[in-house]
């Protein structure tokens, strides 16, 4: 019986390779991240320019019944929204004339308008990329979109930051959901859930709170027969891979 | 030579434009068909530092490289089963 040597020197070789990348990972991990950054960026502006023709392209294929009960529920929603928006406005002004009784003065904050370049599902960990850096904001700026806060700056590079957004899996957040403070977890794809005690009612379609602003419209609640507790998913009230644009807020 | 060179290139262009997944399926098909394809480890390096945060599970705090210890345990485990295999 013939065996095949093995060549050790080969492997000895394999190895040192990897450890000197990593040794180069560990001590210039930043740089190396910059660099990997600058070069993006060239690439997501092609892949930009060639993808939004093909965007909406899936449209072609829908058919004519789905496509006018669509039509129809945007009808609906639409006009539920105009009601909604009326009342929002009446609101305003009662706010604005409540504040000018107790000459109250908003602070007004410094924000950025950034372009995301890069968003789920291209990125596994609910992250965004965004074309502003570091000259402008900094790591812990408050990310906001549609009226919403939807995560928080990661990292910063030169020309391009990262944001991670609340609903990034094991990202843990303080919420009120029906007057009560609860830890939601982040679970991915614009997602959430709440472990709750079985005897709090809470319905469908609530909407949840984060710091007295909405994140979120409770999605669907799952009971489990045998144990104390529910759980409740919400998510986003928009779908997190059609943002274009955010504002970073400066902490 | 030439396709390794051509798939090289493929692999590296696709971390950058592609979904994260569909890069790391390529560099999978790529460890199975060529030897010591270090551009696999590359494409990890590329995903970590486009997408990277720092993963709570992690032990360090900075050294947030998921992908390229995935693809370097790829890279030495289907280079060993090769091996093994006598491909």
């Amino acid at each position: 019986m013939t065996y095949r040597r093995r060549n050790k020197k080969k492997i000895n070789k394999k190895v040192l390779a990897i450890l000197i990348i990593l040794v180069v990972l560990f001590f210039f991990g930043p740089s190396v991240k910059n660099i990997v950054h600058l070069a993006s960026t060239p690439a997501n502006i092609t892949k930009n320019i060639l993808v939004t023709p093909f965007k909406s392209s899936i449209e072609y294929f829908k058919t004519k019944k789905s496509l006018i009960n669509e039509n129809e529920e945007l009808k609906n929603s639409n006009r539920r929204l105009s009601i909604e928006n009326l009342t929002i406005e009446s609101l305003r002004k009662e706010n604005d004339s409540l504040k000018d009784i107790v000459e109250f003065s908003d602070t007004e904050e410094e924000f950025y308008v950034a372009k995301v370049i890069n968003r789920p599902p291209f990125s596994p960990y609910d992250t965004f990329v965004v074309n502003t850096g570091s000259s402008d904001i900094s790591v812990g700026d408050r990310v906001h979109s549609f009226g919403v806060f939807i995560g928080e700056v990661e990292e910063v590079y030169i020309r391009s930051a990262v944001i991670r957004l609340y609903s990034s899996p094991n990202r843990n957040i303080f919420v009120d959901l029906d007057e009560q403070e609860l830890e939601a977890v982040g679970i991915g794809g614009g997602g959430f859930s709440i472990s709750i005690p079985k005897d709090i009612k809470i319905e469908k379609n609530i909407t949840v709170f984060l710091d007295e602003s909405p994140i979120g419209i409770v999605d669907e609640i799952e009971e489990d027969q045998t144990g104390a507790f529910k759980k409740v998913y919400f998510r986003y009230p928009f779908n997190i891979n059609d943002i274009d644009f955010v504002q970073i807020y400066k902490n | 030579m030439l396709n390794r060179i051509l798939f090289g290139i493929i692999l590296i262009t696709s971390a950058f434009v592609f979904q994260w997944w569909i890069s790391i399926v390529l560099a999978f098909v790529g460890l199975f068909y060529f030897n010591n394809l270090y551009e696999a480890i590359f494409v990890g390096i590329v995903i970590d530092s486009l997408y990277g945060i720092s993963p709570d599970i992690f032990f360090f705090d900075d050294f947030n490289f998921m992908f390229t210890i995935l693809m370097i345990i790829g890279f030495l485990a289907i280079g060993n089963l090769k091996t093994k295999l006598l491909i």
